[in-house]
């Protein structure tokens, strides 16, 4: 056989992958990483299918609503059914109010598997009626505080807590093992660079970590969710797999950096638990924090103290309304549609005109409130790039469309919504008109519209390059510095 | 001896940049956790007295109204921020402060304050507890890993026991250097704030906020402890210090940080939460039957329209109504509730593997920040709500108008206003928290025990070897 | 072949060299003979570059050892003290290994099992884990590596120390065998007999200083100790 001659970089990958299923630890981990993968993964989509169950529900429950109004209103039309004032789908109060079957949804976005982010707190759907924002705006999904104070295990934080951790648990020793074990001495007598023997170490290590925590997720979910397989989802899978990478390529850039200070292998530990702690652990809940006290949360007492003024004035504003004549129980003929209009008791016009006169003299305040939670967020948005933990976490969550912009943007969208509802049928009630068959069909439809994919996808590259860039300031410091390493 | 031994030791730790590194950065970070949580509870607290008194005035002076528009107004209560929630804010971010008691519906605690923060809040909230509970076993594990085996690999262990030190003068001798390290980073601090807590109290909460910090100080403590004697056991067991260090990092991330997670992902497969719309439907259809029962054997009426109810009657009907609901509502917040309730305890067991979880549940229940307590003031509030409701039917019952088609025109004035009472919450005692969490104190201790039991256990064998 | 430079190094306050010259020309066998701490390691290490040279150079085949550390080492081969290994791997992948990195390609399997049986390592060895060997058998697999390499020059750092005499004296042999194929040898010992008997230049240092250097046929056993206690002493 002819020898051939091989660059050293492939051979130290090659030893370094003998040597590591040999001595099992590369096994172990990788058998935790692809455990913990599967459960977060698990996880993720138990959550998800959760989510759009609970979609699919309310649509079912919106169809029906529909279905049944339309039966009612028929019936009513042919006079067949005794009235109720609040529940004639003839009188347009009443169809925005008790009788309305709107909502507005928001489906979960093809990944949402990947990363449960806000999801299990904030609302993915609405019953939009004409009552106050205050009202309905803050109801939130039903969750034991306890769970959401602890997180959940999913994929995000596998990747943002655990991963660097096993990274530590590989890439600890890198060099100061061969150092204590005294291979370092034969090494380094032969033509061979210290930054290549690292270069070579890591990685094998890498691809071995990167073979699971990438493949596996991206492959189940095209097998099991079809909405993952457009052109659009394989970008952002693209993107999450070289946002995982970077992340990955980070940790063990300040491993190997680590490595070349030449201290022993229990003080590489330590520093890198110290690190961990430091740039996963504190540095986000300090942030949390900071980002309190520079653009402080909105003060809910004050919206609670406003709402409760603004109810006072328009009660009083509408007085004359709320206590009307009120015949309708004793004289129910009083609500049967004439020429296509109807008597709509005045306490229900009352209660829709106070409801939306609430809202004109709360939306100053609300509008501030939304300014200075988009102030919070933006602050957010710049302080991630102090702490890569951060900035992958907001990343990943913002692939998996489970992002608080995400959630905003429904919110502002609910809201635009609920107005649209409402002044469809502000004239209705003014003049009396009553609804008809064709009405029904031409109420106002939500319409959900997503985020611009290439607005999302061009602020996760930049946050790639960000972190590749951080990545290789570390590698090129380290392999800088491994030339000067003392070996003694 | 064992004095000896620990001045040896604890001489030894000051000595070495690891506690001063580590424990400077634990204290810097515990004060600005207690700052920024004292500022914001003064804050909170006076807004929210203010807010409340502010609504009831407004009550009072809301002039001459139908009853049941002045229940549309309604109330707005605000649940007051426990003093230790400084400490520990425990579920604070994740449940609602504030209640707008309003006519017909259930009223729900709202406005989390996680819902107004960023996703960060998902990372942890930066307070004492938090500190206490995964920076300070992290701490001990780093200054106390090589302790044991330390001494070993450089022979002084062998010189030591050759001298005649007993084992249980070096394990006790070495737990106290490692305990007084942690103790000198946070008993001063954790005096100082205990004294300005309970000064800044009126002088009727504060024994029962002192008796909440020894409890407290008594959990933590075991908790602590146990990582003491877990460390030098671990030391001791060790064939190295690496792999003691390697062993001792490894339980921390598995119980502190995964066992909490995978526990709550677990008893939430074991007992689900419903979804609000299974919920709200559910609890819909209850007090529609509920609804329905009651008028049927009261008026005989099949609806609360019926023509054959006069509106006269209108008080007496929606107190039947109302009072038709209060099951309903009742039992499925209940079973909520409940299922919350059974969730948690069934986490208690991971403090058998994790004691992070038995001490977090401890700790908020002392703090006055657990569900529990939360649900307490839910329930204070509900009460309070239907105090007003009934105060507004028996009036309107009372005043059985003959006004006939005219009834909305009757107007209740400021005596009916002020005869419903200003909403008072008093925050459960002590004892209302050890009820509740005795079992997670008494499971700490065993936790203690057995962490001692290694300890010493693993100290006889080098003399063994 | 191998030249220090006016070559000094400093630990600290400590001095370990102390303005060395020394020049090992191609085919010599140089034998560095001093106390303990008088700095023969440290010198041995500067040739490796696993320590830069305060002040002065070093060359090995007029390649400067810090500016061309990838060439210079690709020129010679290095047996430490305590030969350690892969435990994981038998000797022979252990072998394999070093050979492929020292010289850039596989050697066959028989190429391997030749050099091994070479430096005198038993047959039935070469597939076993190295964690099961003694010292003088990894000490030996040290020596397969280096005859692998083909090096124009060997830096030996106490080889014979740990092996037994007969051990010790194939070594001897094999160290002659390369020095006569053109193979240029620096050694560091404290065996006199050994310095005398292989060497064919004795150098003797002293607190980081050259204090002696001479050609072992110019001196018998008796002159060389009676030279190396008088150094000691004074
Ligand atoms: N990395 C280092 N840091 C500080 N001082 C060192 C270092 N390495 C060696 N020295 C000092 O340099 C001097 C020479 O050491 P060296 O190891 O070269 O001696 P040696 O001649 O090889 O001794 P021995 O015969 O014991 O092997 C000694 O005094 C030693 O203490
Ligand atoms: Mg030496």
């Amino acid at each position: 056989m002819q020898p051939r001659p091989l660059p050293t970089l492939s051979l130290i990958v090659l030893h370094e992958a003998r040597i590591l299923v040999r001595d099992r630890t590369l096994l172990l981990v990788c058998c935790v990483l692809a455990l913990m993968v599967g459960y977060g993964l698990f996880v993720g989509l138990a959550q998800a299918t959760l989510r759009d169950r609970m979609v699919a529900q309310v649509l079912k429950h919106e169809q029906e609503t529909q279905t049944a109004n339309s039966g009612m209103l028929q019936s009513v039309l042919a006079g067949q059914t005794a009235l109720i004032p609040f529940s004639n789908p003839a009188n347009p109060a009443a169809m925005a109010g008790t009788l309305s079957g709107r909502y507005a949804t928001m489906l979960n976005a093809p990944l949402a598997a990947l990363a449960i982010g806000q999801s299990d707190m904030m609302p993915n759907y609405y019953r939009i009626t004409y009552l106050s924002k205050v009202q309905f705006m803050y109801d939130t999904e039903i969750e034991n505080p306890w769970n959401l104070l602890s997180g959940h295990f999913d994929l995000a934080f596998v990747i943002v807590f655990v991963l660097p951790l096993l990274v530590t648990t590989l890439g600890y020793n890198l060099l100061s093992a061969e150092r204590e074990h005294g291979t370092l001495r034969l090494l380094c007598s032969q033509p061979l660079s210290i930054a290549t023997l690292m270069t070579g170490k890591v990685v094998v290590r890498m691809l071995a970590l990167l073979a699971i925590v990438i493949p596996v997720p991206l492959v189940v979910l095209l097998l099991i969710r079809p909405e993952a397989r457009g052109a659009e989802q394989l970008v952002l899978m693209l993107l999450w797999s070289a946002l995982v990478a970077a992340y990955t390529l980070f940790w063990f850039a300040v491993a190997a950096l680590v490595n070349t200070v030449g201290l022993s292998s229990s003080t590489n530990a330590l520093i890198m638990v110290a690190l961990w702690t430091i740039l996963v652990l504190i540095l986000p809940v300090t942030m949390n924090l900071a980002v309190g006290l520079v653009s402080p949360a909105p003060s809910r007492t004050e919206l609670a103290n406003r709402t409760r003024v603004a109810t006072a004035e328009s009660l009083r504003e509408y007085e004359d309304l709320y206590s009307a004549d009120y015949r309708y129980a004793s004289d129910p003929e009083a609500l049967l549609v004439k020429n296509e209009r109807i008597e709509v008791p005045s306490r229900m016009r009352a209660f829709f005109l106070a409801k939306q006169k609430v809202d004109e003299r709360i939306e100053p305040l609300l509008k501030r409130f939304d300014q200075q939670l988009l102030q919070q967020q933006k602050l957010v948005d710049r302080l991630s790039l102090l702490s890569p933990a951060i900035l992958i976490n907001e990343a990943l969550t913002s692939i998996a469309g489970t992002d608080s912009h995400r959630f905003l943007a429904f919110k502002d969208q609910t809201e635009a919504f609920h107005q649209e509802w409402r002044q469809y049928f502000s004239p209705r009630i003014l003049e009396s008109r009553a609804m008809t068959i064709r009405d029904l069909s031409s109420l106002p439809r939500w319409h959900w519209i997503e985020m611009p994919a290439s607005e999302i996808s061009w602020s996760i590259w930049w946050r790639v390059i960000l972190m590749l860039a951080l990545a290789s300031v570390l590698g090129s410091l380290a392999l800088a510095r491994s030339s000067r390493l003392s070996i003694e | 001896m064992f004095a000896i031994i620990a001045a040896k030791d604890l001489r030894e730790l000051t000595r070495d940049g690891r506690l001063l590194w580590a424990g400077g950065l634990v204290v810097m970070l515990m004060l600005l956790a207690l700052g920024a949580g004292w500022n914001r509870q003064v804050q909170l607290n006076s807004e929210r007295s203010a807010g409340q008194a502010l609504d009831y005035d407004a009550w009072l002076h809301q002039g001459y109204r139908h009853p049941h528009d002045a229940a549309e107004q309604g109330m707005h209560v605000f649940k007051p921020e426990p003093s230790l929630a400084v400490f520990d804010p425990g579920i604070g971010p994740f449940v609602g402060s504030t209640v707008w008691l309003q006519a017909h519906r259930q009223s729900e605690v709202k406005f989390r304050p996680a819902q107004d923060a960023t996703g960060l809040q998902r990372f942890g909230e930066l307070s004492p507890a938090w500190l206490l509970q995964v920076l300070l076993p992290l701490l001990i594990i780093v200054i106390g890993f090589n302790s044991v085996s330390d001494e070993r690999e450089r022979g002084t262990l062998r010189q030591l026991l050759s001298l005649g030190a007993p084992a249980r003068s070096l394990l006790f001798g070495k737990a106290a250097a490692l305990a007084s390290c942690v103790g000198i980073l946070i008993a001063p601090v954790g005096l100082a704030f205990a004294v300005l807590i309970v000064v800044h109290l009126p002088a009727g909460e504060r024994v029962d906020v002192v008796y909440r910090i020894a409890w407290l100080a008594a959990g933590y403590g075991l908790y602590l402890g146990f990582f003491v004697f877990l460390t030098l056991a671990v030391s001791a067991l060790a064939r190295s210090s690496r792999a003691a260090l390697v062993l001792l990092l490894g339980f921390w991330v598995a119980a502190t940080l995964i066992a909490p997670r995978t526990a709550s992902e677990a008893t939430n497969l074991l007992y689900p939460t419903p979804s609000r719309l299974d919920f709200d439907d559910q609890l819909a259809r209850d007090v529609a039957d509920a609804g329905r029962k009651a008028w049927s054997t009261h008026f005989g009426a099949r609806t609360q329209w019926d023509p054959s109810v006069p509106l006269s009657k209108w008080g007496a009907a929606l107190k039947v109504d109302d009072e038709a609901g209060y099951g309903a509502l009742d039992e499925n917040f209940g079973r909520l509730w409940d299922t919350f309730e059974r969730q948690q305890r069934a986490q208690g067991w991971v403090g058998l593997v994790a004691p992070v979880v038995a001490l977090r549940g401890f700790s908020m229940g002392l703090a006055g920040t657990d569900f529990s307590q939360h649900r307490d003031f839910s329930t204070a509030a509900e009460a309070q709500r239907r105090k007003i409701q009934n105060i507004v039917s028996e009036d309107l019952i009372e005043h059985a108008d003959r006004l006939g088609n005219a009834h909305f025109t009757y107007k209740a004035g400021p005596e009916l206003w002020a005869s419903v009472p200003q909403f008072k919450y008093q925050l459960p005692s002590v004892s209302f928290a050890l009820a509740h969490h005795w079992a997670s104190l008494a499971l700490l201790a065993v936790m203690f025990c057995l962490s001692v039991a290694l300890a010493q256990y693993a100290l006889s064998r080098p003399l063994m070897r | 072949m191998l030249d220090a430079i006016e070559v000094t190094k400093q630990f600290g306050a400590k001095r370990a060299l102390d303005n060395v010259s020394l020049s090992v020309l191609p085919g010599e066998i140089y034998c560095l003979l001093g106390a303990n701490g008088a700095g023969k390691t440290t010198l041995v290490n500067l040739f490796l570059n696993f320590l830069q040279p305060t002040s002065g150079s070093l060359q090995i085949g007029k390649l400067d050892v810090v500016r061309q550390p990838l060439e210079t080492k690709r020129l010679l081969a290095y047996i430490p003290e305590q030969v350690t290994l892969y435990g994981v791997l038998s000797g022979l992948e252990n072998l394999a290994f070093f050979s492929s990195i020292a010289i850039g390609e596989h050697l066959p399997r028989q190429r391997l099992l030749e050099l091994l049986e070479a430096a005198g390592l038993p047959r039935q060895a070469a597939d076993d884990r190295v964690a099961t060997y003694s010292k003088g058998m990894r000490q030996k697999v040290g020596i397969a590596i280096a005859l692998a390499k083909n090096a124009k020059a060997l830096l030996l750092d106490e080889p014979t120390s740990g092996l037994d005499p007969s051990a010790a004296n194939e070594f001897s042999e094999l160290l002659v065998k390369a020095s006569n194929d053109g193979v240029t040898v620096l050694t560091t010992t404290h065996d006199l007999f050994h310095a005398k008997q292989t060497g064919t230049r004795i150098g003797i240092m002293k607190q980081g200083r050259l204090v002696e250097e001479l050609r072992s046929e110019e001196v018998s056993h008796a002159d060389l100790e009676a030279l190396y206690l008088q150094h000691m002493k004074s």
